[in-house]
Order: structure tokens, then sequence, then C-alpha cells
């Protein structure tokens, strides 16, 4: 990547941006690439956001530590200074009442109108891969707006066909999600090592809306299996400002936990963890 | 959940792991690397319990995942089989359910939540609003879409879980079975709420005194049994005790890829050193020995 930042910086940024000021996010303790998206905008443009933290050991309401990496190795730290303890099944239950404006989401499989599968390929009763299953997916036709990251792009993350909906999107695409009067408007965007797409379609087929610095559209096409609506200007991806990669590098994740996303980082994110746990001990 | 009583309802270890019977359905608490009855889950082990129906945490730690591997677990019912940031999906329950070795009642936590919430209330089934337009009572047949009697709108019916036993570690109890976690303990009070009867094991084993000078913090109203487990959760944390022991955790994740890619032998010494060599909590304690516990013991 150009310009003296990594990928993973700008897929975080990118995220980030699709975060509004107020917005109230659920957010899972075991993704900190979206968990540093959600830092990152409350400590630049959005200090309105309220979250709900489902730790390892305490599920809380706007935990005050700005260190997504204290978070992990500290985890009572989710539970003081925070806004309250909450427990998940309210937290369910706010969402089911439409109450949760953003969620990131990172599928195994996204089809062309951000439908999602997040559990099985194969069959049900001897999967050929099995994963971690539904997680909140399922809550996408209520939440807000839904933003899709992926940390691999190519034909087996972006099909033609699903495995499974485990995840409603746009669902046959066009009105449907108004039709069954969903809360919310579903999936926004998708943010991909590649590029961004968006859903700004007539009938809410998936669109390319910029490719990061150095990819080309072509490529961006190769790589998805299902048919992207590819518009006759494709911009860039505006990259990161300074400001946010220094608040990201220094204040809302110094320890790169987000790396822990990335399958290439993932060991030696591991192992950087474990040694700022070992270096408190 | 049984209702209140008077008496004594200590328990030993042995006493607690009598009730459980080849291929019930047996609930497990904690939530993620936290507070799971281990004591529990490897005496189950030990005695070679089959068959079981395990629900699991609405986040499930390596203890199911350990259940699975030992054979004990034909069917889980959780969101999710992890070890969070150490190892995302927990080896045994992946190759099992890849193998059709066991089944996985697919769920999230909504769903898992609201089936929970349905036993608890005694109804058949509760409606889920989530998951509709998707493809997920193709992956789970006992979630069945149904209309709302009164608008017509589309629900999903989840249908209740009923756990003939719930096993729960806690911060403290008394003799009578009143509990109190640290921590949030939300998912320990719905298995309770849900299971025919309920056995915390509890770090701490309190006069009564103690429970009625708090008596808010009581979130398990007469358990109807109670084990004295300091340490029982141990490779997970006990919230208000102990941290987690990661470096466990990883032994145990080592041993169980490699079981999983074909080769046994790592997981072999695993649960003969840990888990089927010690008879009770206080010999697995002596393998792990002092120095290790010492080191959990305070936040750093």
């Amino acid at each position: 990547m150009p310009d003296g930042f990594e990928l993973d910086e700008l897929m975080c940024v990118l995220m980030a941006r699709e975060i509004h000021d107020g917005d109230w996010i659920n957010h899972g303790a075991v993704v900190p690439l979206a968990g540093a998206a959600l830092m990152l905008a409350k400590h630049t443009h959005a200090p309105g956001l309220e979250f709900f933290y489902l730790g390892t050991e305490f599920n809380s309401v706007s935990p005050a530590v700005t260190d997504l990496g204290r978070l992990m190795t500290e985890p009572q730290l989710a539970c003081s200074p925070s806004r309250g303890l909450m427990s998940h099944y309210d937290i369910m239950s706010l969402t089911l009442r439409g109450g949760a404006d953003l969620q990131f989401l990172r599928p195994v499989q996204i089809d062309a109108v951000g439908n999602v599968n997040t559990s099985i390929i194969g069959s049900r009763e001897a999967p050929k891969h099995r994963f971690h299953g539904i997680a909140v997916a399922d809550a996408m036709v209520l939440v807000g707006r839904v933003v899709l990251y992926v940390t691999e792009h190519d034909e087996r993350v972006f099909p033609r066909e699903l495995g499974y909906r485990t995840g409603t999107g746009h669902v046959e695409g066009g009105a449907w999600r108004e039709r069954i009067g969903a809360p919310g408007s579903g999936p926004a965007s998708v943010i991909t090592p590649l590029c961004v797409m968006d859903f700004e379609t007539p009938d809410r087929r998936a669109r390319l809306r910029s490719v990061h610095p150095g990819v080309d559209v072509d490529q961006v096409v190769a790589a998805t299996g299902f048919e992207l609506v590819v518009p006759d200007d494709v911009p860039s991806s505006d990259p990161p400002t300074a400001l946010e990669l220094d608040v990201l590098r220094t204040v809302v994740d110094p320890l790169a936990t987000r790396h822990l996303e990335f399958k290439q980082l993932r060991r030696d994110a591991q192992e950087r963890i474990a040694a700022a746990e070992a270096a408190r001990a | 959940m049984s209702g209140p009583r008077r008496t004594s309802v200590l328990m030993t270890e042995d006493e607690a792991l009598d009730l459980v019977r080849d291929g019930m359905t047996v609930a497990i608490g904690g939530f993620n690397t936290a507070a799971h009855p281990m004591m529990i889950v490897r005496g189950l082990v030990r005695r070679g319990i089959r068959g079981l129906r395990v629900i699991g945490s609405a986040i499930s730690g390596l203890d199911l995942d350990l259940l699975i591997g030992a054979g004990v677990a034909d069917e889980v019912v959780t969101s999710s089989v992890t070890g969070e940031a150490l190892v995302s999906i927990g080896p045994f329950f992946r190759h099992a359910a890849e193998s059709g070795a066991i089944r996985v009642w697919e769920c999230d936590e909504g769903i898992f939540y609201a089936g929970l919430r349905a036993a608890g209330q005694g109804l058949p089934f509760l409606p889920w609003k989530a998951g509709i337009g998707t493809s997920i009572p193709e992956l789970n047949p006992q979630l069945k879409v149904f209309n709302d009697p009164f608008t017509g709108e589309e629900l999903l019916a989840v249908p209740a879980l009923r756990p003939d036993i719930a096993f729960l570690h806690v911060a403290r109890a008394d003799r009578y079975g009143l509990a109190q976690h640290e921590g949030s303990g939300f998912g320990d009070r719905a298995l309770f709420r849900a299971a025919a009867r309920t056995i915390v094991t509890t770090e701490r084993l309190v006069p009564n005194e103690h429970i009625r000078a708090d008596p808010a913090k009581t979130s398990i109203p007469y358990a109807d049994g109670v084990v004295r487990a300091p340490w029982g959760a141990h490779p997970f944390s006990s919230p208000g005790h102990h941290l987690v022991d990661e470096a466990h955790l990883n032994e145990y994740i080592q041993a169980a890829e490699a079981a999983r890619k074909g080769d046994r032998s790592a997981f072999e010494a695993y649960l003969e050193r840990y888990v089927l060599g010690p008879q009770s909590l206080l010999e697995y304690l002596e393998v792990i020995g002092l120095r290790r516990l010492h080191e959990l013991e305070e936040w750093a």
C-alpha cells in the first residue's frame, strides 16, 4: 500500500467513516477491526456514538477505556468504568425493537444484493466447512444500517449463490425490505481489501463505489463471483487523514489488535497481545 | 428452578455428577472465556458420560469443545463455540460438525434466549422476529415460520429449550442454594430459569448472613444443589476471583488442533494429565500447581 499507511488502516478508517455521530452500535469483542473503527469514529467525527460492548466477561454500555488492546487484555475494564452493565438478552431485545442504528458484520459469503452466509457451506448433516454460526446475522433485517466487511476478496467470498442465507440483505433485490416493513435500510456498504461497494442502485444490486489506491477496476471485477455494477467513473477510496492515522495508531489500537481479523497477520497479533499481557503481570 | 426452601442443599462433586445420565439435556453455564463449571465438565468426561444434548452458554467457550472432543456430546445448542482471540472456532466443534459426528442446533444468541425464555415460562415456544427472509429454518428445521394470528406478519417459532439440569459456576453461595455472581452472569440466570434443576459450583461457600447482607446481588435464588469449588472454573476466569489461564488454553488448543488434523496423541496426553488422571477438583489443582494459580489471582 502506498502513501505511508497499511491496508488494515485504510479499511479501518473507511469503516469508521460509515458511522454517524449519535449512532447506537452493538459491538462484540471478537471483531477488533470493527472495534477499532468504532473507537476511531468516537474519537474523531462521532463523539456522540454509544455502544453495547459484548466483552468476554462483562456486557456493558460504552466502556470508557479508549485502547482496544487494554479492553482485550484487562476484561474488567469493560465493566468499570462504563455507563453500566447491560445483559446480552436485553441488547437482543432492543435490537429486535429496531433500536440498533448500525452493525458491522464480517460474513463468510456475501451475494450481489447483500444477503450473507455465516454458518456452513455444504450439507446440513456433514458440511464441507463449518464456520462461526449465525452470530447476529439474522438481526440484519432489523438493524438501521449494516456495514459488511471482509478481509479477503475472491469468488468464494462473493459467489453467485450462497450456501445458506443466514442474514438478509435486500433478499431478491428491489424493495423487499420496504414490503415486509423491516425497520432498517439493510446493507449500506461492503468494505473489502480491494474496494468499497454499496447498494445505491434501483434494484439494490452491489455497485462499485471506490477502489483502493493501487487497485484497478478489472482486478475487482475478476475477483468478484457475482456481476458487480460498475459506474463509468470509479473514484479511488479516500485515504486516511493524518489525524485518523494518529488516533488509530496511538489512542485507539496501539497494539494493532485489529490484525486478529486478517489471516496473515493473526499469529503475530496474538503473540503481541500475549507479550503485552506478560509485561504487565 | 424449583422454588424456595430452607434446607441445606450442599453436595459433593461426585453427588453432583451422579445426577447426570447418558442422553440427558445438560446446560453448561458461563460466558465466552469466563466462569464455565469446569470441575463438572471434566467430571462428565472422566465418568464416560455419553449422548448428551449440551446447551452451552449463549457464546460457548472451549468447555463445549472439550465435551465434543471427549465424545460426551451428541448435539450442541449454542450460537458458537469459540476461544475468542486465541482461536475463533473450537477445533473439535468444527471437526465434529464437518464430519457429522455431532448435530448442531443452529441458532444465534437471540434464538437461544427465546428458547430458554419459553422454557422458563412453561411455554411450548416463543416467537422470534429476526431471521425472516433467511434460510435459517433449513439449517435448523426445529425453527418454524408461522404467521402472527393478529396481523399475519411472518415470524419464527423457537421451541422451548429445557435443560434437565444446569451447571453454573458462581462467585459465592450459601448452603441453602442462594447464589451470587460477580460480573454480569446474565446468561446463567436464563439457564437457571429454564432448567428443571440447577446445581451451582461456587468459588466461595459463605454463611447465609453474607447473602442477606447484600441480597440485591443474589442472581440464583435457590439452586437445587451447591458444591464448594474454589478454582472450579479454571482454566477459564472466575470474575472477581481470578483471570483466565491463557497458557493452559493455548496448550489445549494446540492439542485439539493437532487432533483435528489427525494426530490425537497430544490430546490424549492432555486428557490423561488434566481430565482422566485427577479424580477430583483438588487433585486437578495439584496438577496445575500453586505457582500457576498464584499468578492468576490478581488483576495485573
